[in-house]
């Protein structure tokens, strides 16, 4: 009989053990989310904040943007200016922590460099190309897709489209050639299009994918292209100068210069009805 | 014995008393035998006279009457003793006196023919060409007395007629027209036809006259008139009736009518009539009587006759009517008219001596048609496809069949002859119509036929562009053609495909957005016609290589079935994109939009308000449209920084549309692209009717509208076709389901000249992008966009 008493204390406080060892990890695992979480709300935050400075300066025109590339281009060795800076303010009874983004404004697309840049299915994008001075531009991709191009000027406007090369296609295309391998114009791009110069003073090549997306590439040929648009880049921080590493979050927003939609490049336009 | 006293007493006494009176006369030479002197008195038919007697004075042997003074016996006298009649006393003087003579009247006289209220004059005289009324009343019974010796020589009849009845119009009494005492008639009386005359007669025995005898009164006859209702004629010569049909009943009906009500037969007569030389001669002895009725009285008659001419009797008839009335007599035009011969405008053949007209007075000019009887024939042909051919190839190898039109049924037909359903499975021909009238006179017929469209073609229509057969040509939707004698005349018509009116692009791009996932039902679809029908264009959806894109299918062909896109003839189709409309183009102007007032937005239409390219301006259809009716100024755009476009966001106020009614100009190279949530029309009065590829456009602006664009047409293209439009682009719909653009004009037979020409304008693409960027707030127009990438570092 006693040896059978002395079984059941050892089974209690085995169990015992067992039961302290896993409050135990419970305790642990419910501190370690609650710091965790702490740490991703502040992260929410400032990311919120990075973007409302972006956005404070995607709103800004054309104009604005050029004085802000001057202003906010990055070196604030001195300081950040005022103009670069949004603040925001801490809110009473909702958020007691102020917060701000540090806004930089960098131009972007510039250069004799290969420009990139990406369509949607039938949206259009445009190529800046005032002041081009190049011979013409090649614009290469290499998606199961057609590319619609028009290049305008004050006085000319051309507009031709060119099928991927040895693809397949959902949509129906009549008289639609396809494009030249890419090697035609030393593009690694599975195809390529030369779009030569209308005449006057150039002002944007506009492209259209269709039949699906569209990554392109613009590359030109003895010439610099211009200023295609501008790159904020907005970092967002809370306005605590006890914290010891303060989290920030970076937000990146290229803006490309103002431009008209695709029914400019039609002189019909139905969006959604028949013209008959 | 007592007696024979008696009696010989009374002889005794008689006898004394004859021998006292018988010696008395004797004695009685001086006292007259009682008579006192200056007495005369008969005696046993002897004439006394007492005188102032002396025995020698008296005479005789014995001396026993006086003596009678001879010059005292008159030789009128009647006998001594005569006795006055009873009847004419007074009348007679007698020797021993005169009778008691009273003048009497005579008696009334009896009026005879004609008859009270008579419709009278069928004598007819030649000389005078005028009605002669035969008055006539019997003699008279009883002259009376006129105490005249011989007095029947001053018996007279006085004739009293006149226009009004004595007494009974304004008291006026008869004129006396004729007096005579030799018989009693009057015989030349010469009346007005339809007059009503009122007589009487008097006697006169010349000591008194009569009363009048009791008035009557007559109607002087009127000829009768007729006129056809049927068939119907002119009131003018020649009183043609086009033709009628050998073997086809037809139905002549007249109605006669006579003032004096007395109507007696009506009869319709025919007789055919050629030309001989210059002449026309009767053609048949007689006239035939298609109709008669001597049913007539009163005023009216009618009378219809039908008449199915032989096949053998074609040819040229006159058809008139005769009438006659109670007052027909032989010599007389008075009693009875017929068709008139007189006009100088009606051909010959009713001067012809043989004519019945002669005696007959004119019955008026509506009494007579002439007509020509046709004889049938048999039309047929090929209704045939004449498009991008010749006309004069065979038409039977290119017969329109069933499957050519969308319609069960084609009926074709002839003037005044019944269509008929066309035969696509005859062998030969694929319409035939039967009892087709041919006429030498007037063989031009007009065929025609029920609309059918070609079966798949919807932009399409059948135009008749070609006629073969005796002098056919094309007249619109008809051919006319002139039958000939043949049994059997054939007539071709050829139907040429041409477009119902259709748009085209200059130097731009064209994308039809309607996507329902059938891959059927085009998002494009145009007809364009063939080159060769084209003047001033090439015949493509874009002039200018350029490329069409649809949602869905295309169709912009041909009607040979051939593509038209472009020049280049580049095509995408099943495109299949659902988000190309921009999110941001929700037609809600920008902030910074200037909203102008109603009459500042009016004058903007015609230059009196000056727009200005770096602004944008919210406005409303009412007051736009009450600038485009204000004046046809050009609009002014002032250009700022090198801007040349102006934006205006239209709402819809007051009007629902906004329309434009009449050209919109600028007045220099700056433009207004109009931004309109309100649907947009182009109203049919605005346009030109032959435009170029460099016409100016009417309407120099751009639209995009939410609610589509329509360009209103016509739904007569045949009478009233439409101009040509000729608009700028872009033009465009969007923000909407099913945002369409309605090109509805139609050109009609000109349909080879584009309805509706856009015009694609690069500068809005440039100058409004130019506008944007150089602006010192974003997005101003509020059409602009921008590629936007975002990413986030960690």
């Amino acid at each position: 009989m006693k040896k059978e008493s002395g079984q059941t204390l050892l089974m209690v406080v085995v169990i015992m053990v067992i039961v302290l060892t896993i409050g135990i990890a419970l305790s642990w695992r419910v501190l370690s989310n609650l710091s965790r979480t702490s740490s991703t709300d502040t992260s929410a935050r400032v990311r919120a904040v990075a973007e409302g400075g972006a956005e404070n300066f995607l709103n800004k025109s054309l104009s604005e943007l050029q004085q802000a590339a001057v202003l906010c281009d990055g070196n604030y060795n001195s300081g950040v200016p005022v103009e670069c800076q949004i603040d925001f303010p801490a809110q009473q009874g909702t958020d007691p922590i102020a917060s701000y983004a540090v806004v930089t404004v960098v131009p972007y697309g510039a250069g004799t460099n290969a420009l990139p840049i990406s369509s949607s299915a039938s949206e259009v994008v445009e190529v800046n190309l005032t002041g081009y001075n190049g011979n013409f531009i090649v614009v290469c991709w290499n998606e199961n897709t057609v590319l619609k191009y028009t290049e305008y000027s004050d006085t000319d406007v051309k507009t031709d489209v060119r099928k991927c090369r040895n693809c397949n296609l959902a949509l129906q295309l009549e008289n639609i050639p396809e494009a030249q391998p890419g090697s035609a114009y030393g593009q690694s791009a599975r195809q390529c299009v030369r779009v030569n110069n209308v005449a006057g003073n150039l002002q944007g090549l506009r492209l259209t994918s269709l039949g699906g997306t569209s990554n392109f590439t613009i590359v030109p040929r003895n010439g610099s292209l211009p200023i295609q648009g501008y790159k904020i880049t907005s970092v967002g921080q809370l306005d605590d100068e006890t914290a010891f590493q303060p989290i920030k979050q970076t937000v990146v927003v290229s803006k490309s210069l103002p431009y008209l939609p695709l029914m400019f490049d039609f002189s019909i336009y139905s969006d959604t009805g028949v013209l008959d | 014995m007592k007696k024979f006293i008696v009696k010989s007493t009374l002889r005794a006494i008689l006898l004394l008393a004859f021998l006292y009176v018988s010696s008395k006369d004797s004695y009685a030479c001086d006292t007259c035998t009682g008579h006192s002197p200056g007495d005369t008195w008969c005696d046993s038919g002897i004439l006394y006279s007492c005188n102032t007697c002396s025995p020698e004075a008296c005479i005789g042997s014995p001396p026993s009457r006086c003596y009678v003074d001879p010059s005292q016996v008159q030789s009128n006298w009647e006998d001594c003793d005569f006795t006055c009649p009873a009847d004419a006393v007074g009348k007679y003087t007698k020797i021993e006196g005169t009778c008691s003579c009273t003048p009497t009247a005579p008696s009334i006289p009896d009026l005879q023919v004609p008859d009270d209220n008579a419709v009278s004059g069928p004598d007819y005289d030649v000389s005078t060409s005028g009605y002669q009324v035969f008055l006539d009343w019997a003699p008279l019974a009883y002259w009376g007395n006129n105490c005249f010796p011989g007095g029947s020589q001053n018996h007279y009849y006085e004739l009293y007629v006149g226009t009004s009845p004595i007494g009974l119009v304004n008291g006026l009494p008869l004129a006396r027209l004729h007096k005579t005492n030799n018989g009693s008639q009057f015989s030349d009386f010469t009346g007005i036809p339809g007059t009503t005359y009122y007589w009487t007669v008097v006697a006169d025995n010349g000591a008194f006259e009569s009363a009048p005898a009791p008035v009557r009164s007559f109607i002087v006859n009127t000829a009768p008139l007729a006129t056809f209702v049927s068939p119907s004629i002119g009131n003018q010569p020649p009183y043609n009736v086009t033709s009628i049909v050998a073997g086809v009943p037809t139905t002549f009906s007249v109605t006669a009518s006579d003032t004096t009500n007395n109507l007696t037969s009506t009869r319709i007569l025919a007789r055919k009539f050629r030309q001989q030389g210059s002449n026309w001669v009767w053609d048949m002895p007689n006239w035939l009587v298609l109709g008669e009725t001597n049913a007539c009285a009163g005023g009216s008659c009618s009378l219809s006759a039908n008449w199915s001419p032989n096949a053998n009797e074609s040819g040229n008839w006159w058809i008139v009517t005769q009438v006659t009335d109670t007052a027909d007599v032989a010599l007389s035009p008075y009693g009875k008219c017929s068709g008139d011969p007189g006009d100088a405008n009606i051909i010959s053949p009713l001067d012809y001596p043989d004519s019945p007209f002669t005696t007959w007075s004119n019955c008026g000019n509506q009494s007579r048609v002439r007509v020509f009887v046709a004889s049938q024939v048999t039309v047929r042909g090929y209704l045939w496809n004449s498009t991008n051919r010749q006309c004069s190839v065979n038409p039977a190898n290119y017969a329109l069949n069933a499957t050519s039109i969308n319609e069960s049924n084609i009926f074709v037909r002839i003037s005044n002859v019944p269509e008929v359903p066309w035969q696509p499975n005859a062998t030969g021909y694929n319409y035939l119509i039967q009892n087709v009238t041919h006429n030498p006179a007037s063989p031009t017929k007009v065929i025609s036929t029920s609309n059918f469209t070609p079966r798949n073609l919807p932009n399409f229509r059948y135009q008749l562009t070609c006629a073969w057969g005796n002098n056919a040509s094309v007249t619109g939707t008809s051919v006319r053609f002139d039958t000939t004698s043949t049994s059997v005349n054939t007539v071709h018509l050829g139907y040429k495909l041409v477009s119902t009116g259709w748009f085209t692009s200059v130097n731009g791009n064209v994308y039809g957005g309607y996507t329902d996932g059938s891959n059927i039902t085009p998002s494009v679809e145009v007809g364009i016609p063939l080159a060769a029908d084209i003047p001033l264009f090439n015949g493509y959806l874009i002039e200018g290589a350029k490329v069409v894109i649809g949602n869905e299918s295309l169709s912009v062909k041909n009607p040979l079935g051939n593509t038209r896109y472009s020049s280049s003839g580049k095509a995408i189709k099943l495109l299949h994109a659902n988000d190309t409309w921009p999110q941001s183009y929700d037609f809600i102007p920008p902030s910074n939009a200037v909203s102008l007032s109603f009459d500042d937005c009016a004058a903007a239409m015609y230059g009196d308000y000056t727009l200005h390219t770096d602004k944008v301006y919210l406005v409303t259809t009412q007051c736009l449209l009450s600038g485009f009716n204000t004046s046809a100024g050009d609009y002014v755009v002032d250009s700022v920084n090198g801007g040349r476009i102006a934006v205006m966001y239209v709402r819809p106020a007051g009007a629902n549309v906004l329309r434009f009614n009449r050209d919109i100009k600028s007045s220099n190279n700056n433009r207004i692209l109009f931004v309109s949530q309100a649907p947009v029309e182009i109203v049919r009065n605005i346009g030109v009717a032959a435009p170029s590829l460099s016409t100016p456009p009417n309407l120099e602006v751009s639209i995009i509208s939410k609610g589509g664009i329509r360009f209103i047409g016509t739904t007569d293209s045949l009478n009233s076709p439409d101009t040509s439009l000729v608009i700028e682009g872009p033009l465009v719909t969007g923000g909407a389901s099913n945002a369409t653009i309605h090109f509805d004009r139609d050109r009609g037979t000109n349909n080879g000249h584009p309805a509706e020409v856009v015009v694609y304008n690069p500068d809005y693409l440039y100058y409004l992008t130019k506008q944007e960027r150089d602006s010192t707030r974003p997005n101003y127009t509020g059409l602009s966009v921008a590629k936007i990438n975002w990413e986030y570092l960690e």
